[in-house]
């Protein structure tokens, strides 16, 4: 080999066993420049190993907040706030992750019925373009459960949902009866009409 | 002729093994963990715990052959387990750093580069990676031989070479950095 050994060789070569590299290493011997460039190199390794240690041994703290004053208390406070912050994070996002994998989800039509079929009349008002109406359904006893949602309701969102069904019972099919079209109007005050559908509704 | 110490001393023979051990080994295990931790607290902590494992050691047995290298692996495997858990001391740290030594011109060290190189040097030290660290230790300061550090660490040998270039590549740039 002719060519001069690099930085990276000659590190190359310190790093390796003895019997490694032997073309590089015939080089090295025939290459003053080469031969003192790992000189320096193992002299670097002597004094870099020679100085950690020393430095390990004199190891010491020192007060942080005396060298810089007002920006290491800072520091100190930001470094407990953000420890905090992410800790409350972390908290929230590991117990709604707790809740979802429970089963929880948000409160939708059908708990909203459910609720509605369970405390029977629930008064609230709702209007539809300009006029008040109150959603309704009727309950076992032959008594109005308003609901308090809103004034048209998808028949499929009362008689698709599982759930729905077996909360009410025959509360929900009593409100499907007439059910054959794609809403159910609810007109308050007029028992003999209890709902509607779109369809007859014109 | 015979040796009064011998018959003065109380203590059976295997304390006294056990203190010639931790004796001669202290200061070197003392030293290799806080190269390793960068933290007098945790090294101290975890030399101790490093020792009380060599009295269970010798309790049990059986006694391994190489004293030296046994505590040395022992010290290893601590400051990694320390590095794991150690994300609360940086929290209990509480407005002390660690970057100042206390090297004086009486350190032989101090004449041949000077203190803003040696500090250089050690913040170019705990920028390295911790495997890295383990490597230059066991390798430069320890002594030991590639295949002893690859045995110890569960590397290849191309590995702990690899760690060891890199490692001196980062601290010669520090060192000629200042």
């Amino acid at each position: 080999m002719k060519r001069c050994l690099d930085e990276n060789q000659l590190m190359q070569l310190w790093t390796a066993e003895p019997a490694e590299y032997p073309e590089l290493r015939a080089h090295l011997t025939q290459c003053a420049r080469c031969t003192a460039g790992y000189q320096q190199l193992a002299h670097d390794a002597g004094t870099i190993t020679e100085a950690l240690t020393t430095a390990a041994d004199h190891l010491k703290w020192r007060d942080r907040a005396a060298t810089h004053g007002a920006y290491g208390r800072l520091g100190n406070r930001v470094r407990t706030a953000a420890i905090f912050s992410g800790a409350a994070v972390f908290g929230g996002a590991a117990a709604f992750a707790l809740m979802v994998t429970l089963g929880w989800h948000r409160p939708g039509a059908s708990a909203q019925l459910a609720q509605a079929s369970a405390n029977l009349v629930v008064a609230t008002d709702a209007t539809i373009s300009g006029t008040t109406a109150k959603p309704a359904i009727v309950g076992d006893a032959g008594t109005i459960a308003v609901l308090n949602t809103g004034s048209l309701y998808a028949v499929d969102a009362l008689t698709s949902d599982s759930l729905a069904a077996l909360a009410y019972g025959s509360a929900a099919q009593s409100g499907n009866l007439n059910a054959d079209d794609d809403l159910l109007f609810c007109v308050p005050g007029d028992d003999s009409a209890i709902c509607e559908s779109s369809a007859e509704q014109g | 002729m015979a040796t009064p110490m011998r018959k003065t001393v109380l203590v059976p023979e295997t304390d006294f093994t056990a203190d010639a051990l931790f004796r001669t080994h202290q200061p070197r295990i003392v030293r290799l963990c806080r190269m390793l931790l960068g933290n007098p607290d945790d090294a101290d902590e975890v030399s101790q715990e490093v020792f009380l494992k060599m009295l269970g050691q010798r309790e049990r047995g059986p006694e391994p052959a190489d004293w030296r290298a046994w505590l040395t692996r022992v010290a290893i495997n601590a400051c990694h387990d320390r590095h794991r858990s150690g994300w609360w001391k940086w929290w209990k740290r509480d407005g002390r750093e660690l970057l100042d030594t206390d090297l004086t011109a009486r350190d032989t060290v101090h004449e041949a580069i000077s203190h803003e190189q040696t500090e250089a040097l050690w913040r170019g030290f705990r920028k390295l990676t911790p495997r890295q660290q383990e490597v230059f230790v066991l390798r430069q300061v320890e002594g030991w031989s590639t295949r002893e550090v690859a045995d110890s660490l569960s590397l290849s040998e191309q590995a702990v070479k690899l760690q060891l270039f890199r490692a001196m590549r980062r601290l010669r740039e520090a060192l000629r950095s200042e």
